[in-house]
């Protein structure tokens, strides 16, 4: 926790919130959109990041990544950037279903294929965590996982989510059910963790 | 039937789910919604395609493109790409009407009338009918054609749909009347024929 007592003190917590040791997250630029909307026509990737592989259309795409990184309603979504030099786009990730109420939100993150497997993923977990305590005020964060990314329920609790439940046989791909995993994590629990180093 | 059993499994499941041999169905990009456009609005292809020749404007042609491809609802409509490099555009294919309950599609393909008569369209069949039963989990596709339409037919047989019926003097051209032919592949007719 920062207290802010002047310009320079309340910048510099700007510029650290959306920071991590690998990416940053930053508002979507245009010139994002057109790997944004390649990268979420890609069908082999629809099978870890939604129940059912159909390939929008290019426009519906853009204006999915436009809506969810307009930021001016309860949601929020950005773009990933990776901190090297230069800063290569490698995907976006977004909490939405944020009510006033019970503070719970949801989070979706999508990284693109030739940049899995480095660590981006995981960092912008805990850069988006810590944002939605931090400065959203958030009391429980929320994801979905199919059981078979065993990769992301990794990334996932290395950001401290916890598996909570299971839905199960959710979703269907050829001939098979698969259940859809439920994992969260509480304000508290990350209170802890980052007290705990 | 493919198990997943991670990451890598899930993506090749994902990335052969809708290529064939000849043909790849895929999202639709902005630089090909004015050729779908041109496609649509040409009378001759809507004698086949339609019960009524009236080439729609434009700006409807768009409409209708965006509104078949945008794939959040109960529809799903793809471009289909040649598999040569570069890829050539060749048609547009859509399932709508489905619902859970019945768990039913009913099926629409064109192609361009320069890319008819090289199996294509019997590819793009062949994968929208596998598409539509491994992932949208489906229990009947249907389409209906013209009984003029010998080659669509032929290519619908190909891909596994039967006639299952005939609307009667459904269709008015030029002071004669036409039936319209109802086909139809099951579940289990699929399933079968792969086996």
């Amino acid at each position: 926790m920062t207290e802010l007592t002047d310009v320079p003190s309340a910048f510099a917590y700007g510029d650290s919130l959306l920071t991590g040791d690998r990416v940053r997250l930053r508002a979507l630029i245009e010139d994002d959109l057109p790997a944004l909307a390649r990268w979420e026509m890609d069908p082999g990737r629809q099978v870890t990041l939604t129940d059912r592989v159909a390939p929008p259309s290019e426009a519906r795409a853009r204006e999915r990544f436009a809506r969810m990184c307009a930021n001016d309603g309860d949601a929020v979504g950005f773009s990933v950037v990776a901190l090297d030099d230069p800063q290569p786009l490698v995907g976006s990730v977004s909490m939405f279903g944020i009510s006033a109420k019970d503070r719970s939100a949801t989070i979706g993150i999508a990284l693109a294929r030739e940049y899995m497997g480095r660590g981006y993923g995981t960092d912008a977990m805990r850069v988006i965590v810590a944002y939605g305590f931090r400065e959203l005020g958030l009391h429980r964060i929320a994801l979905t996982v199919a059981p078979f990314n065993a990769a992301g329920v990794r990334a996932y609790e290395k950001a401290g989510f916890t598996e909570e439940g299971r839905h199960r046989e959710a979703v269907w791909h050829d001939g098979r059910w698969y259940d859809e995993v439920l994992m969260s994590v509480l304000e508290q629990e990350w209170a802890g963790r980052r007290a705990g180093g | 039937m493919t198990e997943f059993t991670d990451v890598a499994s899930a993506f090749a499941y994902g990335d052969s789910l809708l290529t064939g041999e000849r043909v790849r169905l895929r999202g639709v990009r902005e630089d090909e919604v004015a050729t779908l456009a041109r496609w649509e609005m040409d009378a001759g292809r809507s004698v086949t395609l339609s019960d009524r020749v009236a080439p729609p404007s434009e700006a409807a042609a768009k409409e209708l493109i965006a509104k078949w491809s945008v794939n959040d609802g109960d529809t799903v409509g793809f471009a289909i790409e040649t598999l040569d490099e570069p890829p050539v555009l060749v048609g547009h294919v859509f399932m709508f009407g489905i619902r859970a309950k019945d768990r039913n599609a009913a099926l629409g393909i064109a192609l361009g009338r320069e890319h008819l008569g090289r199996g294509y369209g019997t590819d793009a069949m062949r994968v929208i009918v596998g598409y539509g039963f491994r992932e949208l989990g489906l229990h009947r596709i249907s389409l209906s054609v013209s009984p003029f339409n010998q080659a669509g037919i032929r290519a619908y047989e190909k891909a596994g749909f039967t006639e299952e019926g005939r609307r009667r003097e459904k269709v008015l051209h030029d002071g004669r009347w036409y039936d319209e032919v109802l086909m139809s592949v099951l579940e289990q007719e699929w399933a079968g024929a792969g086996a």
